[in-house]
């Protein structure tokens, strides 16, 4: 089994505004892409400078490589440089282009001629091999954001963090914009951690999602988060929502609470299923989205509820949009914080 | 009206004949002035980015301290720099009262606060994002530091011509430590206030012409300089 690279105990931060986040355990392993999902506000970005190096935090233990990480000095700040992360919205120093991306590279002291080299083939790699000598202000957003993922790529780090990368660019560009990473991912085999709000994306390019809500990690993604509350009916434990629906879950104590299911967990039938599975909704199919090699359904059951399920299921059902079907899972699958 | 108009000829014909004395009581202040500022500029930086990017017990009042020497009177600094410097003064055995040093060493006092304000400010207004960048990428705390200078460099820049600004055309250090002693310390502006008071307006005019001129020169320059 796979040691992690980066391996995390005990971290909490408090933003003085009164914002926490709170991680009782991360392990992330090499070779791996994480896909870092959850609302605005969950975190994601602190959470990724926190790994960065570049706010400092509370934890238990850190440990990198399976080592503690140094407080300061040389150590620290040469475990900083193989971990590299790229903002939502990057900053560019008021250079030119060529500048900007060499930065990295001077501030280790590479030799003047292979600095040239390095610059030259991640411009041609990402096809800005042209804006060399412009200067960032005359730049649109797409081409800022590749040039701020070239900065970053040059410097092929073990760990790099990435802040919604596609968010301002067009469809070409966020399609160019993953290729390129993931196959920087492939020659590298670190880890990379990829923070986004596109769902398809998410599927499309992780290998394992983390999600954050209000500063925690939970459980699956949060395609299924349903605020309601937690109330005792027959001697039994159930999750109330949307006015009249009810979800049977595991006991836990009465009072408000949100819930979440993992979108996989579900079982899609076309009649009830006959199963220890305690949840069933009955709901009409109200949009597909596709997910490489899975289909995504919504379903309305009076709230949207989302499943996921294999292209051959899909092809197997036969489902269309307005079809009424059942979507069942146990009491299990819902995570209730 | 007609004084004037003679006055502004005779310092346009003084200007265009490079008259000896003018030239010689415009490098006066050229070299007085230009010194201070060259270390009021080293100091006043280094403490505007010192205490602009640390944190420290006491920063607030420091901050409110040097914002307030800003306003630092001319002439109180001019008298404080003559108690000092004067015979019975506690430097008077240094012999620099009425010499070139002695404005020097008063308006790098007039023109460090500004500076070290000013720098701090721009410090402090700058983005963020400067700060993660560049530690994201690698730099060590000095190196980060030292790019947050260079992206704020048109803010420092103008910091060190505001300071050039209040020490060139300052009287009060000026004529209290220097003396106005001609072909040593009489410099643009004790010059313009000596002979206006004599009379001689074209003499005062053409300096004053100069001294604007210098002013504007320098600040068309930063101008461009941004703009390129």
């Amino acid at each position: 089994m796979k040691k992690p690279l980066i391996s995390l105990k005990g971290l909490n931060f408090c933003y003085p505004g009164g914002f926490e986040l709170n991680i009782p355990k991360l392990s992330l392993l090499e070779g791996k892409i994480y896909l870092l999902t959850g609302p605005n506000g969950s975190g994601k970005s602190t959470l990724l400078e926190i790994l960065a190096q570049l706010l400092p935090a509370n934890y238990r233990e850190f440990l990198y490589r399976g080592r503690p990480l140094p407080n300061s000095g040389r150590e620290l700040l040469s475990i900083r440089r193989e971990m590299t992360l790229m903002e939502q919205n990057p900053y560019l120093f008021r250079t030119t282009v060529e500048e900007n991306i060499a930065y990295g590279l001077i501030l280790r002291r590479f030799e003047k001629e292979e600095i040239k080299v390095r610059v030259d083939s991640i411009l041609h790699l990402l096809g800005i091999h042209d804006f060399r000598d412009r200067r960032v202000e005359q730049l649109s957003g797409g081409e800022k954001q590749k040039v701020a993922l070239a900065r970053a790529l040059l410097l092929r780090p073990k760990v790099l963090l990435l802040d919604e990368p596609t968010a301002n660019v067009d469809r070409a560009s966020v399609e160019f914009i993953e290729g390129k990473i993931k196959e920087f991912h492939s020659e590298r085999q670190g880890i990379v951690i990829w923070a986004t709000h596109n769902r398809e994306q998410a599927y499309r390019v992780g290998d394992e999602m983390l999600s954050l809500l209000e500063g925690k990690l939970v459980p699956g993604t949060i395609d299924n988060l349903y605020f309601g509350e937690v109330r005792q009916d027959d001697g039994k434990t159930y999750f109330f929502f949307n006015h009249d629906l009810k979800a049977f879950i595991p006991t836990r104590d009465p009072g408000p609470a949100r819930m979440i299911i993992h979108p996989e967990e579900i079982i899609v039938s076309l009649s009830p299923l006959a199963s220890s599975a305690r949840n069933s909704f009955f709901g009409r199919v109200i949009r597909f989205e596709e997910l490489g090699r899975r289909v995504a359904i919504n379903v309305d059951i009076g709230v949207p509820m989302r499943a996921i399920i294999t292209r051959a299921s899909y092809a197997e059902l036969d489902l269309k949009l307005g079809d009424m079907i059942y979507l069942t899972f146990k009491a299990t699958a819902a995570s209730v914080v | 009206m007609d004084y004037i108009l003679n006055g502004i000829s005779g310092a346009f014909y003084l200007i265009l004949h490079r008259d000896p004395e003018l030239l010689r009581i415009v490098w006066v202040s050229i070299r007085v002035s230009g010194t201070a500022l060259f270390f009021a500029a080293i100091v006043g930086v280094a403490i505007g980015v010192r205490v602009g990017m640390g944190t420290f017990r006491g920063k607030r009042a420091l901050v409110i301290l040097l914002n307030t020497l800003m306003a630092l009177p001319t002439v109180v600094v001019g008298l404080v720099g003559y108690a000092f410097l004067s015979r019975r003064g506690l430097l008077g055995d240094w012999g620099l009262l009425y010499t070139p040093y002695a404005m020097m060493i008063g308006q790098f006092v007039l023109a460090t606060p500004i500076i070290a304000s000013l720098s701090l400010a721009a410090v402090q207004a700058m983005d963020r994002r400067v700060s993660l960048t560049a530690l994201t990428l690698g730099a060590s705390k000095r190196q980060k530091k030292w790019k947050i200078l260079t992206e704020a460099r048109f803010a420092v820049l103008a910091a060190v011509i505001a300071g050039f600004g209040r020490i060139f055309a300052e009287i009060g250090v000026s004529s209290m430590l220097g003396g106005n002693i001609q072909g040593y310390t009489r410099n643009i502006t004790t010059a313009i206030a000596y002979e206006t008071g004599k009379g001689e307006f074209a003499l005062g005019i053409a300096l004053g012409i100069i001294l604007l001129v210098i002013a504007l020169g320098i600040n068309a320059l930063l101008q461009i300089r941004q703009y390129n």
